[in-house]
């Protein structure tokens, strides 16, 4: 039987072109709407800084839009706007996003600008320190964002010794340290063709392919230095941990496990062991502790894969004097799934949501552009999408109960706590450790 | 589920992909868009508005049912009613069981969620083309004969305090946002928040609910906008199937509470744990259709509408004094209001910063702006309309907006040519009608 009566995606047509300088470009043609997007993918995150260096990669990739050598940052945001353009540059743990996306009126200025943006950013002094500045005032800021601040911490307590455990945009003392030589060098080693990819999507005609052509084939390579040092997660006795926010009305809480890189086989069965324990409304974690105890507002648990390692997170909050009760919970319902394992019904269920959703995240070009590259990023083969409904069709019960008995390993799983510290009392006995 | 606030910083309007080609032609040759308009709507004899967008690009369609009952609807004790019997609306219905229309989704691969605003309540799902008819049953079960059951409000009462408490009451810039429109309307409903006052949601009955339940989803009440992988002929004989056999109901005349006209500047204040101060300037601003809606948007656009706008040139670029600026034109339908929002950097005081927000504000009221200044707030306004038409969800949800705001999907259409008429002239002249000094509100969150 097929699922929801499909069988296989239909991608949409794609080209993938790989210039000399080693840039791997992907085009997708969609005329159904004159605009175009451009995405470059740079594979530089957090993974790739120092200790002493960190927020480096955050700090060069936000200087992009801050200057070039035509243009000063509100010459630049101008250009950008009257273009009628969206910039937008994503830093993220294991890569790098910039994107420009506009209506095809504009596309080949659009594509000039971009390339200026990209290969002559002026890093000017005056831009690096008021970028600095702004970064430090977000640092202090993020303070007033329980649930952001409850994210952050997390990965402290997840990463220890690893520039994941902070945030991306690094920490005061190493912002403060960084100089506009390291940026430049950071700039120059990473953001090279052989170490990219780009996506170039939308209303394209032979005439924009070639312009972009031209233009990104200029992009010198170089050899990339770099040293990535594999993190491997340290086993510690340490299983609670809090931070106190003082006045906070509710207790934000985390519960964070290891699980593998996303190129893993068992990374369906995962996502399918997901959906049904905290992955939309009538998980597991959602019927309990939201319907039936009222207890909070959200709960959910996501899989979260990096190029090197993966996270099973569980999110949640609730009203300070519930503290205890949402963790207590949290934890027999891990207890109870990995005792009880799913059932047939379960199973079929999450299989057709799963099915159902799925032209979703290759709907628009954009999206299908973005997907590309980033199974290319993780060495996984495109046949992932065309396989994507036989291989979710053939998960077996059995499957999924073996996956929850391998990965959930409840004694390498960490639970944070972000709260008034009027709840004292409730963790008393777990004895948490307080992180700062 | 059912989430509650719908703002972008500039307005969330909604018009068609096809309107690309009429903004193609706009920006050079300053043409009035061709507009070719593809959706088609019409009325079952019972009053349910539906309008139907083909589009066979994915085997999925995106099914919204949008009523016209929102926080302005209630009355004194019940804020947050509307949003709350959001909630129960998925608590079952007499055929279904609580719990058992999300197993029912689920199971067939629907996703599903809502939300409630100022003036109207959405329902929306996303469903693969084969659970069209399913869809259709269940929607129109909910919409005939809810349950709302004691017990189920007794806990999802709970779940909707806990969601108060993490958007409003822990979350600092919501409770400014929450100040702000208790300090510019002084009258109408707008000054309650959607969500409603923690002792209201404490005492909601089943009765209230009910009454609004009874007054308000009723098929002449309501907007079913289906988007999608469907034939017209097949979906329309389903709608008559399922829909066709609910009763209209009179829904007596609904008379708002005008708000006075400010004559005075209005000031409030509030302390919460925070590392640094941020405030909003904000200004009472025309109601949705006012033929200087326009205006106000591209104002806005221009005032604090990204990286390019004045306030984030004055204030993050050169003075290097705040953290983020941006305006928000939030239309509603009785009245709108206009807010420019500054979050200073930790040590900053505000006199600076507020200093440049009354300047700009000066200007744009007593300087005519320049063209290439206009245009760029133009194309920035109008690629936001579009680039929200990307999906079928987001034709979806503009299809229902315009027609629940306006009352003709149609009139949204002209959008872009209304942008485009809009000149610095009108600019001056419409700034020097709202946005002046006692008629504006300073809102200020500082650290305690």
């Amino acid at each position: 039987m097929k699922l929801n009566g499909l069988n296989q995606i239909k991608l949409k047509p794609y080209k993938e072109v790989v210039l000399e300088n080693g840039l791997k470009i992907f085009f997708i043609k969609d005329m159904t709407l004159p605009r175009i997007n451009l995405s470059l993918l740079v594979k530089v995150g957090q993974r790739d800084e120092k200790m002493d260096t960190l927020g480096i990669n955050y700090l060069t990739a936000s200087l992009l839009e801050e200057g070039t050598s035509q243009y000063n940052s509100n010459q630049l945001a101008d250009q950008l706007a009257s273009l009628g353009t969206d910039l937008s540059i994503l830093p993220g743990p294991d890569y790098s996003i910039i994107s420009i996306d506009g209506l095809t009126l504009s596309s080949e200025k659009m594509i000039d600008l971009f390339s200026e943006i990209l290969f002559k950013p002026s890093f000017k002094d005056s831009e690096v320190k008021k970028i600095k500045e702004q970064i430090l005032s977000s640092i202090k800021k993020v303070k007033d964002n329980p649930s952001q601040l409850a994210d952050i911490k997390i990965d402290q307590v997840m990463f220890k010794d690893h520039p994941f455990s902070y945030p991306s945009y690094g920490d005061e003392k190493s912002i403060k340290k960084i100089r506009r030589v390291d940026i430049i060098k950071h700039y120059l080693n990473y953001y090279r063709p052989n170490n990219s990819y780009l996506a170039v999507s939308g209303a394209l005609t032979e005439t924009l392919e070639s312009k972009v052509t031209d233009v990104f084939k200029e992009w010198p390579s170089r050899k990339i230095e770099t040293e990535v040092v594999p993190y491997s997660f340290k086993s510690s006795q340490d299983k609670y941990f809090i931070y106190y926010k003082k006045g906070s009305v509710q207790s934000e809480i985390r519960v964070s496990f290891p699980l593998f890189p996303r190129n893993h086989p068992d990374h369906l069965k995962l996502r399918v062991a997901n959906e049904i324990f905290g992955g939309g409304f009538v998980s597991r974690l959602n019927s309990k502790i939201r319907d039936q105890m009222g207890l909070t507002y959200s709960i959910s648990s996501s899989v979260e894969h990096r190029k090197d390692l993966g996270t099973f997170d569980i999110g949640t909050f609730t009203k300070n004097t519930s503290t205890r009760a949402v963790l207590d919970q949290i934890q027999k319902e891990l207890q109870l799934y990995i005792l009880q394992g799913i059932s047939a019904k379960e199973l079929a269920a999450a299989k057709n949501l799963l099915t159902a959703q799925f032209p979703r995240s290759l709907e628009t070009v954009d999206s299908l552009a973005f997907n590309l590259m980033y199974l290319d990023f993780h060495n996984i083969s495109f046949n992932y999408l065309n396989d994507y409904y036989k291989n979710i069709e053939k998960l077996t019960v059995e499957d999924i109960n073996d996956v929850i008995k391998t990965y959930f390993q409840l004694d390498q799983a960490k639970y944070f706590i972000l709260a008034d510290d009027s709840i004292k009392d409730q963790i008393k006995e777990l004895n948490p450790q307080e992180v700062k | 589920m059912k989430t509650l606030f719908d703002i972008k910083i500039i307005r969330a309007s909604l018009l068609f992909s096809c309107l690309f080609y009429s903004f193609f032609c706009f920006s050079q040759k300053k043409e009035l868009a061709k507009i070719n308009f593809t959706a088609q709507k019409y009325s079952l004899k019972n009053g349910l508005t539906v309008i139907l967008y083909q589009d066979n690009t994915i085997p999925m369609v995106s099914y919204h049912t949008w009523y016209k009952v929102g926080s302005r609807d209630e009355y004194n004790g019940v804020t947050g009613a509307a949003h709350m019997l959001e909630h129960m609306m998925f608590k079952g219905s007499k055929k279904y069981s609580a719990q058992e229309f999300e197993r029912i989704l689920h199971e067939n691969g629907i996703t599903n969620n809502a939300f409630t605003t100022y003036d109207y309540t959405g329902f929306y799902q996303n469903l693969p083309s084969s659970k069209l008819e399913l869809m259709m049953q269940l929607e129109v079960d909910r919409m005939s004969q809810l349950s709302l059951k004691e017990e189920d409000l007794l806990s999802e009462r709970e779940v909707v305090k806990e969601e108060r408490r993490w958007r409003v009451d822990n979350n600092p810039l919501m409770s400014l946002f929450e100040l702000t429109m208790a300090t510019v309307f002084k009258n109408h409903n707008y000054r309650n928040p959607v969500i409603g006052t923690m002792k209201d949601i404490s005492n909601y009955t089943t009765d209230i609910l009910r009454s609004f339940y009874q007054t308000y989803y009723v098929p002449n009440n309501a907007v079913l906008v289906l988007a999608g992988d469907f034939k017209l002929n097949e979906v329309k004989r389903l709608i008559e199937k399922y829909y066709g056999s609910l009763e209209a109901k009179p829904i007596a005349e609904r008379i708002y509470k005008k708000e006075p006209l400010q004559t005075i500047q209005f000031n409030a204040r509030m302390k919460k744990e925070v590392q640094g101060l941020s405030f909003n300037l904000a200004f009472q601003s025309v109601p949705q259709n006012h033929r200087d809606m326009f205006a106000m948007d591209l104002i806005c656009q221009m005032l604090g509408g990204g990286s390019s706008s004045r306030l984030h040139k004055r204030l993050i670029n050169d003075k290097q004094i705040a953290t983020s600026s941006y305006c928000m034109h939030l239309n509603m339908q009785d009245q709108g209001v206009l807010s420019l929002h500054v979050s200073m950097k930790p040590g900053q005081t505000m006199e600076g910063a507020l200093n440049v927000v009354y300047n700009e504000v000066y200007s744009v009221r007593n300087f005519l702006v320049k063209e290439t200044e206009l245009e760029k707030a133009k194309i920035l306004s109008i690629k936001s309309l579009v680039d929200s038409l990307r999906t079928i969800d987001g034709k979806a949800r503009a299809l229902a907006t315009s027609e629940i705001t306006t009352g003709n999907h149609e009139s949204l259409l002209s959008d872009i040519q209304n942008y485009q008429k809009v000149t610095p002239v009108e600019i001056k002249e419409v700034a020097s009608k709202y946005l002046n000094q006692n008629q504006r509100s300073i809102v200020v969150l500082e650290a305690k």
